[in-house]
C-alpha cells in the first residue's frame, strides 16, 4: 500500500481550517500547595464555586473553596505530576458530563470518558453534573409501579416511579443484588438504568456488568464507576454525574431507575475531601454540609408533572451499614431524605432466608398508591401476618403443645417466609407474583409440606403460563385481579395436580 | 503557612503606607522599600538569617543596623518592628504588597513579559501602549524575560491574566486539533 500524500494533506487541511489564530487571553492563578487529590492556588480572583479549572498539565480540577486569599481545588485526576509553581487557568465553565443516549451500553469514569475500551462517546449534548432539583410546581405524584421482580418487595415495600427507596443493610447482606435485581427487571417496560458504582473494586464493577450484559440488560443501562484506587473528587462527583445523564433521559419524558451504590462510600470520599480543605469537622468527622450533600442529590429524583412530559427518576441509594446500626449519622440521615427504606438483615440472610428483607423496619411511604390492585389485594395482610408469626415463633419455642388455631397460624407463617424466598436474578412479573401470593392467601399452599413449597411456587407458575395464560394477560393489563372465580379454579385445579414429594416417593416405590 | 504570610503582609503594609501617604513620603518610602527588596534579593541567605537561629542576635542586630542606614524614619521603624516581632520573613511579601498598593493609588502595573529574544525600544513601547490601553492603566512597568523554548511571538502575565501568543502554544493547539 501506497501512502496517499495528497490525500492526507487535504484532510490535514480541513482540519487546520478550524484553527483560528488568536492570543488566548486566560485568567490564571499559582498552585501554592497539592497534595491528597486537593491544590490551593493563588490568584483566581473571578473563579466561581463550582468552576472547572485546568492545570498546565491537563489535569482539570473543580474550584470548591474560595477564600480571601486563594482558591481550594479538588483535582479530578491524577495529582502527582502537579507542581506548587504551576499555573491553574479558568475555563469559565461548569462541570459538565456528556449525556444522551449514546452513552447507553458504556462503562464511564464520572466525567464520562469511557472505560470499557469500545471507543469513543459520540454525543455532542452536556449537562452540568449540580442541578437544582425540580421544584412544587414541576412535579406530580407518585402513581405508577417500578417493578423490581422481587416478590417481597413488590408485595410489601412497593415502589413507585419517581420515589427515593434506600437500600440499606450491613455488608454482604445483598444490597447490589436487589439493585441489579430490579435492573435486569426493567427489561423491555422501557426504563433506562443507570448503575453507579462509588468506591467499589474493579474486579466488582466488571462482575456487575457482566451480570447486566449476560442478562441483556446493558443495552438500557449505563454505568459510571469510580472506583476505590479513584481518587476522593471522583468518588464524590460519581453520583451527581449518574443524575445528570439521568435528567437527559427524564426531561425527555422516559422513566430512568438510578442506583447509587453506595452513598456511604460517597460520603467517606467527601469527608476526606472536606479534612483535606480545612473544613471543621463534625459528627463523625463527617462536616457540616454532608446532609446537603446527599439530600441535594436525592431530591433530584422526581416525577415530572405532564407538562414537562411527565418523565421520572427512581433513586435507590445504598447505605452500608456497621453491625445493623441504623442509628449511625449517614444512616439517620439518608434514612430521613428518602421515602421509605428497605433493611436488609444479616441473621435472616445467614439464616437462608433471602433476600434478607426484614418486613417489620422495611417501610415504603408512598409506594402504596403505585401498586396495582391486584398486589395490594393479596398482599394487604402479609405485613401483619408476618409479624404476628415472628412474635408467635419466639413464643412457640417454649411450649410444644399449641392448640390448631395457633399450629395453624405458625403453619401458614412458616409457609409465607418460604413463599417470599426468591432466587438470585431470578425476577419475576408481576402477574407471577400476584397469583403465588394469591395462592397463599387462599389457603392454598397450607396443605403443601414446607420442602415443596418452592417447588410449588415454580411449577404453579408453569402451569399457569402454559395453561392459563389468559389470566396473566388479564392481570398484566387491567391490574386487578380477574372477575368470578377463573384464578380460584385455576389455582384449585393445579393444587389438586400437584404432587407432594411424600406421595412421589410413594408411587416410586409401588411401582 | 503560606496563608498566614500572606495576611500579615497585607496588614503591616497597609498601615506602612496609609502612615506615609498622610505624610506625603509615599514616593521616596517606595524608592527605599524597592532598595530594600533589591539587597534581599540579591543576597538570599538574608532573609532567613535574620529570622533563623544560625545567629546569635548581636550578630543580627549588627545585620539589621546595617540595614537601616540611611533609610527614612518609617522605614527604620518598619524594620525595626519586624525584626522585634520575628516577621524577618515577611519582609519581601509585605513590600510587594506595598507595591501592589502603591501601583494601585498611581494607575501604575507590572508586567512580565516572555519574549524569545531582547525587545527593542519600538517593541518596548508598543507592547507598553497596547498593555495600558487594555487595563485602563497609565503607566506600565515591563518585567522582561527571555526564554527561548516559547520559539516566539510573546506572552504577557499582568494582573492574574495569561495573554498567551507564543508560537509554542499555538503549535499544542494545532496538536490537540489535529489528534482529535
Amino acid at each position: 500500500m501506497s501512502i496517499k500524500t495528497e490525500e492526507i494533506s487535504s484532510l490535514i487541511k480541513k482540519q487546520l481550517a478550524n484553527y483560528q489564530d488568536q492570543v488566548s487571553v486566560e485568567e490564571t492563578g499559582t498552585v501554592t500547595y497539592v497534595g491528597d487529590g486537593v491544590a490551593r492556588a493563588d490568584g483566581l480572583e473571578n473563579a466561581m464555586a463550582g468552576e472547572l479549572l485546568e492545570f498546565s498539565n491537563g489535569v482539570y480540577g473543580m474550584a470548591q473553596n474560595l477564600e480571601s486569599n486563594d482558591v481550594g481545588i479538588v483535582i479530578l485526576g491524577d495529582f502527582t505530576g502537579i507542581r506548587e509553581g504551576d499555573t491553574v487557568k479558568r475555563t469559565g465553565r461548569i462541570m459538565e458530563v456528556p449525556v444522551g443516549d449514546a452513552l447507553l451500553g458504556r462503562v464511564v469514569d464520572p466525567l464520562g470518558r469511557p472505560i470499557d475500551g469500545l471507543g469513543e462517546i459520540k454525543t455532542d449534548k452536556t449537562r452540568p453534573i449540580e442541578r437544582k432539583a425540580p421544584g412544587v410546581m414541576e412535579r406530580k405524584s407518585v402513581s405508577e409501579p417500578l417493578q423490581t421482580g422481587i416478590k417481597v418487595i413488590d408485595a410489601l415495600v412497593p415502589i413507585g416511579r419517581g420515589q427515593r427507596e434506600l437500600i440499606i443493610g450491613d455488608r454482604k447482606t445483598g444490597k447490589t443484588a436487589i439493585a441489579l435485581d430490579t435492573i435486569i427487571n426493567q427489561k423491555d417496560k422501557d426504563v433506562i438504568c443507570i448503575y453507579v458504582a462509588i468506591g467499589q473494586k474493579e474486579s466488582t464493577v466488571r462482575a456487575n456488568v457482566e451480570t447486566l450484559r449476560k442478562f441483556g440488560a446493558m443495552d438500557y443501562t449505563i454505568v459510571v464507576s469510580a472506583s476505590a484506587s479513584n481518587p476522593a473528587p471522583m468518588l464524590y462527583i460519581a453520583p451527581y454525574a449518574g443524575a445528570a445523564m439521568g435528567e437527559e433521559f427524564m426531561f425527555g419524558g422516559k422513566d430512568v431507575l438510578i442506583v447509587y451504590d453506595d452513598l456511604s462510600k460517597q460520603a467517606d470520599a467527601y469527608r476526606e475531601l472536606s479534612l483535606i480543605l480545612r473544613r471543621p469537622p463534625g459528627r463523625e468527622a463527617y462536616p457540616g454540609d454532608i446532609f446537603y450533600t446527599h439530600s441535594r442529590l436525592l431530591e433530584r429524583a422526581a416525577r415530572l408533572s405532564d407538562d414537562l412530559g411527565g418523565g421520572s427518576m427512581t433513586a435507590l441509594p445504598i447505605i452500608q451499614t456497621q453491625a445493623g446500626d441504623v442509628s449511625a449519622y449517614i444512616p439517620t440521615n439518608v434514612i430521613s431524605i428518602t421515602d421509605g427504606q428497605i433493611f436488609l438483615d444479616a441473621d435472616e440472610f445467614y439464616a437462608g432466608q433471602r433476600p434478607a428483607i426484614d418486613a417489620g423496619t422495611s417501610v415504603s411511604r408512598v409506594g402504596g398508591d403505585a401498586q396495582i390492585k391486584a398486589m395490594k389485594k393479596v398482599a394487604g395482610t402479609l405485613r401483619l401476618d408476618i409479624a404476628s408469626y415472628n412474635e408467635l415463633a419466639s413464643f412457640a419455642q417454649f411450649g410444644s403443645d399449641l392448640d390448631d388455631a395457633t399450629q395453624a397460624k405458625l403453619a401458614r407463617g412458616q409457609r409465607t417466609m418460604e413463599v417470599l424466598k426468591q432466587g438470585l436474578h431470578q425476577p419475576q412479573s408481576a402477574a407471577q407474583q400476584v397469583v403465588t401470593l394469591f395462592a397463599l392467601s387462599r389457603g392454598f399452599i397450607d396443605k403443601i409440606p414446607l420442602d415443596d413449597v418452592q417447588r410449588y411456587e415454580s411449577e404453579l407458575a408453569a402451569y399457569m403460563h402454559a395453561n392459563h395464560q389468559d389470566l396473566y394477560d388479564d392481570i398484566t393489563k387491567t391490574g386487578k385481579l380477574p372477575e368470578g372465580d377463573s384464578l380460584q379454579n385455576a389455582v384449585a385445579d393445579f393444587s389438586k395436580s400437584f404432587q407432594t414429594s411424600d406421595s412421589q416417593k410413594k408411587a416410586a416405590a409401588n411401582k | 503557612m503560606s496563608l498566614d504570610k500572606k495576611r500579615v503582609a497585607g496588614r503591616y503594609a497597609r498601615a506602612l503606607f496609609e502612615l506615609v501617604d498622610e505624610d506625603n513620603e509615599l514616593d521616596q518610602t517606595y524608592q527605599e522599600l524597592i532598595a530594600l527588596r533589591q539587597v534581599f534579593e540579591d543576597n538570599e541567605s538574608l532573609e532567613s538569617a535574620l529570622a533563623g537561629v544560625q545567629l546569635s542576635l548581636d550578630e543580627k542586630k549588627a545585620l539589621v543596623q546595617d540595614l537601616q542606614k540611611g533609610a527614612s524614619q518609617p522605614v527604620v521603624n518598619l524594620i525595626q518592628m519586624l525584626f522585634d516581632y520575628g516577621r524577618m520573613d515577611c519582609m519581601v511579601a509585605i513590600i510587594d504588597e506595598f507595591e501592589r498598593r502603591y501601583d494601585a493609588k498611581n494607575k501604575r502595573m507590572h508586567a512580565d513579559v516572555v519574549t524569545t529574544i531582547q525587545l527593542d525600544k519600538q517593541q518596548r513601547d508598543q507592547l507598553k501602549a497596547n498593555l495600558a490601553k487594555r487595563f485602563g492603566a497609565t503607566e506600565v512597568v515591563l518585567n522582561e524575560q527571555v526564554d527561548p523554548e516559547i520559539l516566539g511571538g510573546v506572552i504577557v502575565h499582568a494582573n492574574h491574566k495569561t495573554m498567551d501568543g507564543s508560537l509554542s502554544s499555538k503549535i499544542k493547539q494545532i496538536r490537540r486539533l489535529l489528534v482529535r
